[in-house]
């Protein structure tokens, strides 16, 4: 795979047209996309004006089936369902209302039955099924808290302890594990409203978040380790084991029979095979595109959510993960729940369900950013069909594609030039099939130019200019409160 | 913790939104105690086109602008080391 930009540079000078990265003869099902060649020897040709849709459009193969939409009066005025887990026919979130529960028994027609806060928390951040009843949650800053869910309209805390640094939660045979950022702690829960601390160990670093048991092990989501084995065999002496570091930091790890899927904050998910499972090795990976969060497997189907959107894919192979299908999300996708063939995604203010068509193929077009920007670009089809671009029309701008044809996992660079604000693109992507983009110019400033001077008042009403700060570092932390 | 060692730290919140309670009650939820600049407009978003810097467009970024007035650093992940790092390195130009 590695050797394969290489082959498709130098037979791009020579059939410019046919050649896509990961093209007809570089593994069509490749599930690891190429970057586009950016090379100055690139031959595109421009896309045919007009912007008419493609009729009739593949099966989009996700597609809304329902969603429930959390109001501030509901929740609070800020709401992230960073955790979910299914609990019969309810789905739990948590986040910045605390623990929230859904009914998802209608999948078309999903609502918000009942939250749960206990004395001073109002946020959670991670969920834990314990049995049919009790359900345990945690907090960075307060600590972990179990709630009963006799009535799941209403959430009922019936035991919490305080420590800062508690968050992952995994449940080990009548254990609870707990992460302690550089540890662990076991509870057993065997008596759900009070457990008791039986035993505990170092030797992680920053973790965020654990496995579902694999045997009597489970799996730190570490940001600095890896993924990082722990042997709970004897719940009075968990043993942390050998870190597998993946190049980056894992914000969490899904468990499905002897795979691990270990979300990766750079670069996709990595599967690995724990049949050793004090061992782990990596099998495989998928790209996303964006920092994946979190993943979900259902029936041979592993659902990921990467800020930006959900994407499927069958691994009934683990180590050939294929492209089933992506959908870009409303809001902020961080969360994923999967019962058969529906994906429940956190999506910050928003729980949508997304069904699976299994059958359903279609491409999905996948740009670096929100807008187009004039000069080289790379699109990346990160769907499960092959991605046709059509045609482009927009005033006083073109648009010029390396390849139409886009195979599952490939990529092609397009050029766009002109002096227009404006373009559409025409695919066969269901989920468009038209795209209107805004055109920007050439990008961020680069490390090293000068920074944009400008002027802002602060919320009291004082200015600050960044040119006054000349001679001292300053720095800019850019954020959003939705 | 870098405050006293001359670093100016300024939060930007997204300018769509439009409702200042709100900010403000976010501000005081996360008990932020830097400056809280209101890019109501837009501008500052237009200078520094973070969807452009990064794919994933994800929040929160962070421009780092060195002393010599040129960008140092840009992330839109927090990597506490190579963050440390590059301000340490401004601080000592300082």
């Amino acid at each position: 795979m590695l050797a394969k930009p290489h082959l498709c540079r130098t037979v791009l000078v020579m059939f410019a047209a046919a050649c896509t990265t990961g093209g007809a003869d570089a593994d069509p099902d490749s599930a690891d996309p190429v970057p586009a060649d950016t090379g100055d020897d690139l031959q595109l040709k421009p896309l045919p004006e007009g912007c008419e849709p493609l009729d009739p459009l593949p099966a989009d193969p996700l597609t809304l089936a329902g969603e429930a939409r959390t109001t501030q009066d509901q929740v609070g005025y800020l709401i992230e369902l960073v955790d979910a887990e299914r609990f019969g026919d309810l789905v739990l979130g948590v986040g910045q209302g605390g623990l929230l529960v859904y009914d998802v028994s209608d999948p078309a027609a999903p609502f918000l039955l009942g939250k749960g806060r206990g004395p001073g928390q109002d946020r959670f951040h991670r969920v834990e099924v314990l049995d049919d009843r009790y359900v345990a949650v945690s907090n960075r800053e307060f600590g972990v808290a179990v709630f009963d869910l006799a009535d799941p309209s209403r959430p009922t805390q019936v035991w919490s302890e305080a420590h800062q640094g508690w968050e992952g939660l995994a449940l080990v045979d009548g254990h609870l594990v707990v992460t302690t950022h550089d540890g662990v702690v076991v509870f057993d829960v065997s008596d759900p409203t009070s457990p008791e601390s039986v035993g505990e160990a170092t030797g992680l670093s920053a973790a965020w978040e654990l496995s579902a048991p694999i045997g009597s092990w489970v799996y730190a989501a570490d940001n600095e380790l890896g993924v990082v084995p722990v042997d709970v065999s004897d719940p009075t002496a968990p043993v942390v084991g050998v870190p597998l570091a993946l190049g980056g930091g894992v914000l969490h790890v899904e468990a499905d029979g002897d795979t691990l899927y270990a979300s990766l904050g750079g670069s996709g998910v990595a599967i690995l095979d724990a049949a050793a499972p004090g061992a782990p090795v990596e099998i495989g990976r998928v790209s996303t595109g964006g920092a994946a969060v979190m993943s979900a497997v259902a029936d041979d189907i592993l659902f990921v959510v990467d800020h930006e959107a959900l994407s499927a894919w069958n691994v009934a192979d683990p180590a050939d993960p294929r492209p089933l299908g992506r959908q870009q999300t409303e809001q902020f996708a961080l969360a994923v729940a999967a019962t058969g063939d529906i994906a429940w995604v956190g999506d910050w203010a928003l729980l949508g369900g997304w069904r699976l068509d299994r059958e359903a193929s279609a491409g999905s077009l996948d740009l670096p950013g929100q807008d187009l920007t004039l000069g080289l670009t790379t699109v990346t089809n990160r769907g499960g069909g092959t991605l046709q671009l059509f045609g482009a029309s927009g005033d006083n701008i073109t648009v010029e594609a390396g390849s139409t044809l886009i195979p599952p996992g490939g990529a092609t660079s397009l050029r766009v030039l002109g002096t227009g604000s404006t373009v559409c693109i025409s695919t066969n992507d269901p989920d468009g099939p038209v795209f209107e983009f805004a055109v920007t110019d050439a990008g961020a400033p680069p490390v090293g130019t000068p920074a944009p001077d400008f002027s802002l008042l602060d919320l009291d009403g004082a200015e600050h200019r960044l040119s006054e700060q000349l001679g001292h570092p300053v720095l800019l932390v850019y954020f959003a409160t939705w | 913790m870098y405050a006293d060692d001359g670093l100016v730290v300024w939060a930007i919140a997204d300018q769509e939104h439009d409702d200042g309670a709100q900010l403000r009650t976010f501000v005081e939820y996360l008990g932020l105690e830097m400056p809280v600049l209101w890019d109501q407009g837009g501008a500052v978003h237009s200078l520094y086109p973070i969807e452009q810097a990064f794919p994933s467009a994800a929040y929160p970024q962070q421009w780092l602008v060195g002393t010599d007035g040129n960008i140092a650093y840009v992330a839109n992940e927090l990597d506490h080391d190579a963050l440390t790092a590059a301000i340490d390195r401004e601080l000592a130009v300082e």
